[in-house]
């Protein structure tokens, strides 16, 4: 005890500008000041030089008109503000980071596991792709994939399709088949959401069933056959109840339904124009059904494409698919609207050629309709009606009701010059996920591949010991205690794909970026639009961050 | 002693791969009937890809090997050999010849080294088998295709006018784009007469690289000249950045050369490497602020200094109404135009201020230092690069003094100095975590003030542990310089945009960047391997 008091005396006699904690106090008030300092210098600065330049400092110009155009996105137009067309920016960056984190963690996971493989060749495969992939810079692969690989690509007339599939590529972009959400979708949705209630009291029910009898039920059987049945279901009642669409016909054609334009069809292949060219009578008479005519039509342009055929008989060909491609059914209807989707896809599908001409407006598609431009007009119940009632004569048309089921298989066909339907991505969105993907992708495989080598093989051994089977180890024991290591390396992959989605500029693909430059190079508001940048950005890294945390604490429940 | 060996060996033991990934398609994907699919498919995609490779011409990037008509005999063999049909079979016979030797072996119960390791790793089960076949056929035909493009196809020669000629006719690439730039592509404007400058920068690195192998040698002679070494490799970056400019002198062997002449690799070596060196002890810096412990300014003096504050709010008491733009950027229209009496303008502005304070007090503990630094730290990370050199570029100038004239590739290297500032302080305070408590406080029992404590017990370790993690700060740095490209640096990127517009070379994208993407490789690829060895070497993350 005796110690103690001298030393409390020693820190009493301390002098305050020699106390540690004054001195720290004391310093972190003068660093205080001087950043304080530094800041208003700055601004100073900052203000004098933007009067001198006629610079404004506020945010109201984003209410002012922009007059530049973007490529893709949301609605725009020229006319629309500066602030829109930032928004546009925006929706566009969590476009691309969203679909791109969605296909980065499937390839990370098929390339992290194939980098385990036991299997020499995968294994190989894995690990060049990620050594090549993440040693370049991914502004040089948008640079190669854009340049040097897309805009490399056949116009589109000669657009390439990968194995026959009905994927066309090309030098403006690359057309997907895609899935169109009909009037009835939401409804279909609603069933499936009540499917999933069922499906998950069922498993409930199930399980507490299987804790009190010991024997096993087949949960996952149960849950799949209820959840497709009430699926189903929802699909055939909401395609027979809540279909808008139709399609006006002229009443002479009788038309009842799109199997009957067959008959017009097949009655508009010359097939006296086709007797001239020196076509046997034979081939004739098969080109009764809209498959033959279609086969034949491949049969030919197969015998052009081989070359091996004479100048005059080439012509011939010519000549006959001129023919045979003259012979089509024309739809109109407003343009990407479900009724062309559905109507184009119809006839599509009994293999009759189909002319989509479409306007912007219902206004302008029926004008084409009344001039006799088209065979059939297609659009929702309403809008027909309302047309059909200011023809010359309503009499002479009639509304078929067609029924849609909630979603359509949207298909790209070549038409002409042009690719119709399917799902568009532009060359420089295309450039951007890819090169997005396989370099985010890169890194991520190692992620996921130390996650899965994390879980020891005790934890193997255990789970096999009590009596698991090998799903049920991945799904109870290994899963969980990787995805524990995986995540947090994740959240900041997905965060470093959102950040490199700006490179976007260099591709020239509106994101925020881009258009945000646009905006300052038109306004001269360079420091509002930076700020937004800041703002924008650090709002989706915090609010991503945020959600995986919380997603990371729940996968980290596991733990004990 | 014997425990730690055996932790060791436990631990050395434990990455192993133990994902039956075939035994849990096995079990869930492929039931008996999903098996059968899957294997009948596996089986028709190696009948397509056999049939087409029988089919295939030599890929349209037919091996020009007989310039002159007449194939040589090494050259028509080549040609052979590569023609899609006698490929496929060759692929087709050595697999059919490895799973006869699997499948003796398996019936002799004799497994040489060779024929164990094709049966783990070639032939793994039916399907492993059948996947090897299918992705060897499409590997073999990759790797003829660009072998094909980039060798036997390619054209090599550089004249303009000869290659114009060849264009339409060469199957493969034309190099001739890279060697008649290969100028511009290393040096970018750099006049021609003073280049030996450059030439003599390099041999300045490779000399001191070569003394620091020496020194740094186990056991080496040079043991004594280690610490010369350091302050000769700081001093070179002076020496090299003058011998770079120049002085100002318009003609002569030290004529100025202004940095819009740099360009190319140059470029991108100059401001890699500044950018790293500068934000090395920025970043060292902001991650101690950042771990700061000290006492924050107390809580009576921080809500004195608010009371302050709000006191120049009401000082700042506006006469009319204020009308304020907020962005709203989530919201149509993106403007959110408020109207604020006087009073609730005051108000609004005391508010925030109080909140700031409260903020920093609660989650800070009132620690200016901390504040800063997290504050820069995290705002930096969580936007990206291309913003932070938006912002050097068009801000920076207007933050400056307007007489204050800076140079482009100045703004262009502050950028990137901030930036990889913020990343560097997180690495460094990583290293900083991973120093045990003790450590601290043995220091302090040895009575080290907390300066001389972190200058010799805590940051020699610290920095000792974040070498590879740096290296890979590097590697991202050197690969995120293509970013100046953007904003209109002519670096190695931006040059092979330009030599593509060049009228007689136009439009081989394809080889610059090619080209552009292999330097990279090169150069990132060896630096990980080096980090990888370093990492070994100095045995971090191993106990």
């Amino acid at each position: 005890m005796a110690t103690t008091s001298p030393i409390i005396k020693q820190e009493a006699a301390i002098p305050f500008w020699r106390d540690v904690r004054v001195l720290g106090v004391i310093g972190q008030i003068i660093f205080t000041i001087l950043v304080v300092i530094g800041l208003t210098w700055f601004i100073r600065n900052f203000l004098i030089n933007a009067e001198n330049q006629g610079l404004q400092t506020s945010f109201s110009f984003l209410n002012t008109t922009a007059a530049f155009d973007i490529a893709e996105g949301i609605e725009y137009e020229a006319t629309d503000t500066f602030g829109r067309a930032l928004w546009v920016g925006v929706i566009n960056t969590i476009r691309v980071s969203f679909i791109g984190i969605i296909l980065t963690t499937i390839l990370a996971v098929v390339a992290g596991i194939a980098r385990l493989s036991t299997n020499w060749l995968i294994n190989k495969i894995a690990t060049v792709y990620i050594e090549i992939v993440r040693n370049i810079p991914l502004l040089v692969q948008l640079f190669f994939i854009y340049f040097a690989v897309i805009l490399k690509l056949p116009p589109v007339k000669d657009s390439v399709q990968p194995f026959g599939l009905p994927l066309f590529l090309n030098q403006r972009g690359f057309a997907l088949p895609g899935l169109t959400a009909t009037a009835g979708f939401p409804i279909w949705l609603a069933f499936i959401v009540l499917a999933i209630i069922l499906v998950m009291t069922l498993w409930t029910i199930q399980s507490r069933q299987e804790e009190r009898t010991g024997e096993p039920v087949n949960k996952i059987g149960s849950a799949v056959v209820a959840f497709i049945v009430i699926v189903a279901i929802g699909w055939f009642v909401t395609t027979a109840f809540t279909s808008n669409q139709a399609i006006m016909v002229a009443t002479s054609r009788n038309i009842k339904d799109f199997d009957d334009f067959e008959k017009i069809y097949l009655l508009r292949v010359d097939t006296d124009a086709l007797k001239d060219l020196g076509v046997e009578l034979a081939t004739l008479d098969t080109l009764k059904f809209p498959d033959n005519i279609a086969a034949y039509k491949d049969e030919l342009t197969a015998k052009l494409g081989t070359g091996e055929v004479s100048a005059e008989e080439s012509e011939n060909i010519e000549a006959q698919l001129d023919i045979l491609g003259d012979a089509q059914i024309t739809i109109c209807s407003v343009e990407d609207t479900v009724s062309e989707i559905n109507a184009a896809s119809q006839l599509r599908r009994l293999n009759i050629p189909v002319k989509v001409s479409n306007e912007k407006s219902m206004r302008k598609t029926g004008a084409a309709y009344a001039a006799g431009d088209c065979d059939l007009l297609a659009g929702t119940q309403a809008q027909l009606a309302a047309e059909r009632a200011i023809l010359e004569a309503p009499d002479t048309h009639e509304l078929v009701d067609v029924s849609v089921p909630p979603l359509i298989v949207n298909t790209p066909a070549p038409a002409g010059f042009n690719i119709q339907g399917g799902t568009k991505l532009s060359p420089e969105f295309a450039a951007l996920l890819i090169g997005l993907v396989l370099y985010t992708s890169a890194f991520s495989a190692e992620i996921v591949r130390a996650g899965i080598l994390a879980v020891s093989k005790g934890q193997t051994e255990a789970a096999r010991a009590l009596g698991l089977n090998e799903s049920q180890r991945l799904q109870l024991i290994v899963l969980p205690q990787a995805l524990r290591v995986i995540i947090p390396p994740m959240t900041s992959q997905y965060l470093n794909l959102t950040k490199n989605s700006s490179l976007a500029v260099a591709i020239a693909f509106p994101d925020l970026v881009a258009v945000g430059s646009t905006v300052q190079n038109q306004s001269g508001f360079a420091v509002q639009v930076i700020i937004i940048f800041m703002a924008v950005y650090l709002t989706l890294s915090l609010s991503m961050s945020a959600f995986l945390n919380w997603y990371n604490k729940k996968v980290a429940l596991v733990e004990r | 002693m014997t425990t730690t060996t055996q932790t060791k060996e436990a631990v050395l033991a434990v990455p192993e791969f133990d994902l039956d990934v075939s035994g849990w398609l096995r079990d869930t994907v492929f039931g008996t009937t999903w098996k059968t699919v899957f294997a009948v498919l596996l089986i028709i995609a190696n009948i397509l890809i056999i049939r087409s490779g029988f089919g295939a011409e030599p890929v349209g990037l037919s091996f020009d090997l007989a310039p002159k008509g007449v194939p040589t005999a090494i050259g028509s063999l080549i040609l052979t050999l590569t023609s899609g049909p006698l490929l496929t079979i060759i692929v087709l016979v050595l697999w059919l010849v490895g799973a006869a030797t699997v499948i003796y072996s398996a019936s002799r119960h004799h497994w040489p080294g060779p024929t164990q390791w094709l049966k783990d790793s070639i032939y793994n089960g039916p399907f492993g088998a059948l996947t090897t076949l299918a992705l060897g056929v499409i590997i073999i035909f990759a790797i003829r295709g660009v072998l094909s493009w980039t060798i036997f196809g390619a054209e090599f020669r550089t004249d303009p006018d000869s290659v114009a000629v060849l264009r339409d006719t060469t199957p493969g690439a034309i190099w001739g784009i890279i060697g008649a730039n290969k100028k511009l592509l290393a040096v970018g404007q750099y006049p021609s007469e003073v280049i030996w400058r450059i030439w003599a920068s390099l041999g300045i690195v490779l000399g001191l690289a070569g003394l620091s192998v020496l020194a740094w040698n186990f056991g080496s002679p040079l043991k004594s000249i280690r610490k010369p070494l350091v302050w000769g490799w700081v001093a070179s970056i002076f020496v090299i950045l003058f011998l770079l400019r120049g002085t100002g002198a318009d003609t002569g062997p030290m004529q100025g050369v202004s940095t819009i002449r740099w360009g190319g690799f140059l470029l991108t070596i100059v401001i890699a490497i500044i950018g790293i060196g500068a934000s090395f002890p920025i970043g060292v810096l902001l991650a101690l602020g950042r771990r700061s412990e000290t006492r924050g300014v107390p809580v009576l003096w921080r809500w004195g200094a608010g009371l302050l504050l709000i006191y120049w709010g009401l000082g700042n008491w506006p006469d009319d109404a204020v009308t304020l733009n907020i962005p709203l950027i989530f919201h149509d229209p993106p403007v959110w135009t408020v109207t604020l009496s006087p009073v609730s303008y005051a108000a609004l502005q005391a508010f925030i201020l109080v909140g700031i304070f409260w903020a920093v007090g609660y989650y800070l503990q009132g620690n200016m230092i901390k504040t800063f630094s997290v504050v820069f730290i995290e705002a930096v990370r969580g936007v990206p690069l291309i913003t932070v050199l938006f912002m050097a570029n068009t801000l920076l100038p207007l933050f400056l003094p307007k007489d204050l004239d800076i140079d482009n590739l100045l703004r262009v290297i502050v950028g990137v100095i901030l930036f990889s500032a913020a990343y560097m302080a997180e690495n460094v305070r990583g290293g900083l975590q991973a120093i045990p408590r003790g450590q601290y406080e043995a220091a302090m029992a040895v009575g080290l003030s907390g300066a001389q404590s972190m200058r010799l017990i805590i940051l020699p370790q610290a920095l000792r542990l974040v070498i590879p993690a740096i290296v890979g700060l590097f590697i991202g740095l050197f690969k995120d310089t293509t970013l100046v490209s953007i904003v209109g640096m002519f670096d190695l990127l931006q040059m092979g945009k330009t030599v593509v517009a060049q009228p007689e070379w136009l439009g081989l994208q394809r080889e610059t960047f090619a080209f552009a993407a292999l330097i990279y490789w090169v150069f990132a690829f060896s630096m990980s391997r080096a980090s990888q060895r370093l990492e070994r070497k100095l045995g971090v993350g191993k106990y």
